[in-house]
């Protein structure tokens, strides 16, 4: 072997390896960076709120500090009421959006309305806020929880838009082919072919859209406000896990700062469990789509 | 059942490419007529302007006629839906629905359209599965996913949906050329029992299929009809250069 002209090769090799192995270094220490905090803060959130759980935290009225004990009975209720009526109100309209975007959409309102989805999708959620507070708050003169609902749901609808969009995107020509070739209208063809094969996809984004407004706390503040009481109508004031935690973690008081730990764990298996819910639905349908 | 179906001057462009440049051709009913041809001749753009397929491309602009039976399809007062319902279309990849079953792909369209239901539904799909030659596959398991079902199965389904609406026409897109030779060999076979009922026009890549299948052949070239006659004297006496030159497979 020629030593002169092998040996910058294989240098050059070693090196090349050696740029390799940095970069895949590089990526492990930035995953790590990443998914440390996340397990963390689940570590710490299940860790200490299982503590402070009890049966009485999930089913009683709060209580004054200085008598010690009480739950949140409450806010629980309120974040299902809110959350829910944020669904509701956001969902058909977030995947009507999205459908129009993604099938209809080649045109300048398309267009517009994909760039105020992105837009709104990063809107600061004490803006959504404001929005409800002036719309609704004022109007009829007290908070509620409606209007903290159509502050969430000013935040679901765009996420719930853009994922319906690159859910609908992502079924192939040939299925709307298929069906205009049978004699479907486009319009049969969209709700009764596409949307389904899209529905996993679809589900997903609005279980994202969900477990984001789930946690939101911001827009609640001026809207649904907070109650000690049990909700008395989605016209009044209404207790929510979100607020509650805020309100007790920024007091002095040791024993409330344990509840808004256990809060947060409720939060958190609120979310997952509406998810897993989510999930195995939509499980049984995707083996069907996959031909078993 | 069966129509005519005739182009005059048919013309198909997207933006500023021409892919097909003025076709006259008449297509005989209770026949088949394949269309063959080298990639990128058009044969596909024109098989898909018999049913107006072209309608939901923005880009592509369709002129001339086509007649079913005596009507323009792209006349005034022609709606593309119902167009579709008289002119079925399979497709060169088997697509049924994955969220359907395989009675659910054929019944569909026909209850959309209502053209059937209950019983008369339930005869439908058998009668259907019968003529595409799936029906003792499929027969104890029509609840299941189209899915769950191989290559050549998933084409015949199609061709059974295609039937489920009773079309006049049925036009075939390379329905073959994803499959193996054995399922292949039953969807020419099914071809051939269909043009009983029906007019088949057929795109084909593969010559000796055109050969097997069709009664009339149509050679395309660069956008253009070059030669259009029997089969059996096209394969063995085409009367072009070009056409000579292609089944020889000297290019193409």
């Amino acid at each position: 072997m020629d030593t002169a002209s092998s040996r910058p090769r294989g240098l050059r090799l070693r090196l090349r390896h050696l740029r390799d192995r940095l970069l895949v270094t590089l990526c492990l220490v930035a995953l790590v960076l990443a998914v440390v905090p996340l397990v963390w803060v689940l570590w710490e959130v299940v860790g200490v709120g299982v503590r402070h759980l009890s049966w009485e935290f999930l089913t009683t009225l709060p209580r004054p500090p200085t008598v010690g004990g009480g739950g949140w009975a409450n806010a629980i209720v309120g974040s299902v009421v809110v959350v829910g009526m944020a669904m509701l109100m956001g969902a058909p309209v977030g995947i009507a959006t999205g459908i129009y975007m993604s099938e209809y959409g080649d045109n300048p309102l398309g267009k517009s309305a994909r760039f105020l989805s992105e837009v709104l999708a990063g809107l600061p959620s004490i803006v959504a806020g404001i929005v409800a507070y002036g719309l609704i708050v004022v109007t009829m003169g007290r908070f509620s929880a409606v209007s903290g609902a159509v502050a969430l749901a000013l935040l679901f609808i765009p996420i719930v838009a853009i994922t319906t969009q690159e859910a609908l995107k992502m079924v192939p020509g040939h299925q709307r082919e298929a069906s205009y070739a049978l004699g479907v209208s486009e319009a049969g063809t969209t709700l009764s072919v596409v949307l389904p094969a899209a529905m996993g996809n679809v589900l997903t984004g609005i279980m994202i859209a969900t477990a984001r407004i789930a946690g939101e706390t911001a827009p609640l503040l001026f809207t649904a406000f907070n109650s000690r009481y049990w909700m008395e109508g989605i016209d009044r004031p209404t207790a929510t896990i979100p607020v509650n935690i805020y309100a007790y973690a920024i007091s002095p008081f040791e024993h409330w700062h344990q509840q808004a730990w256990a809060g947060a764990l409720v939060l958190l298996a609120m979310v997952l469990a509406l998810n897993a819910v989510a999930r195995s639905l939509w499980a049984r349908r995707a083996r069907f789509m996959a031909g078993h | 059942m069966a129509e005519q179906m005739t182009t005059r001057d048919l013309k198909v462009s997207f933006g500023d490419q021409h892919a097909v440049k003025g076709v006259d051709m008449e297509i005989r009913p209770r026949a088949v007529t394949a269309i063959i041809g080298p990639s990128g001749c058009g044969k596909t753009t024109f098989l898909r302007a018999l049913n107006r397929m072209h309608d939901h491309t923005p880009s592509a602009r369709v002129s001339g006629e086509v007649l079913l039976g005596d009507r323009n399809i792209y006349g005034d007062g022609v709606d593309p839906v119902d167009l579709r319902i008289r002119v079925g279309m399979v497709f060169q990849r088997p697509n049924p629905f994955p969220t359907m079953s395989i009675r659910d792909n054929i019944t569909f369209a026909p209850k959309r359209h209502g053209l059937a239901k209950g019983k008369a539904l339930d005869d439908l799909v058998e009668r259907v599965l019968h003529q595409a030659a799936l029906w003792d596959e499929v027969k104890d398991r029509l609840g299941a996913s189209a899915m769950g079902l191989s290559g050549g199965q998933q084409q015949r389904l199609c061709i059974a949906r295609a039937l489920a609406v009773e079309p006049q026409v049925l036009l075939m897109d390379e329905p073959a050329s994803a499959l193996d030779p054995t399922a292949t060999q039953r969807i020419e076979e099914l071809i051939y029992d269909l043009k009983k009922d029906y007019t088949i026009v057929i795109v084909t890549h593969n010559m000796q299929q055109a050969a097997r299948v069709s009664d009339r052949t149509a050679f395309f070239y660069m956008g253009l009809l070059v030669e259009f006659g029997e089969t059996d004297r096209i394969f063995t006496n085409p009367r072009e250069e070009r056409t000579e030159a292609y089944i020889t497979g000297r290019f193409g």
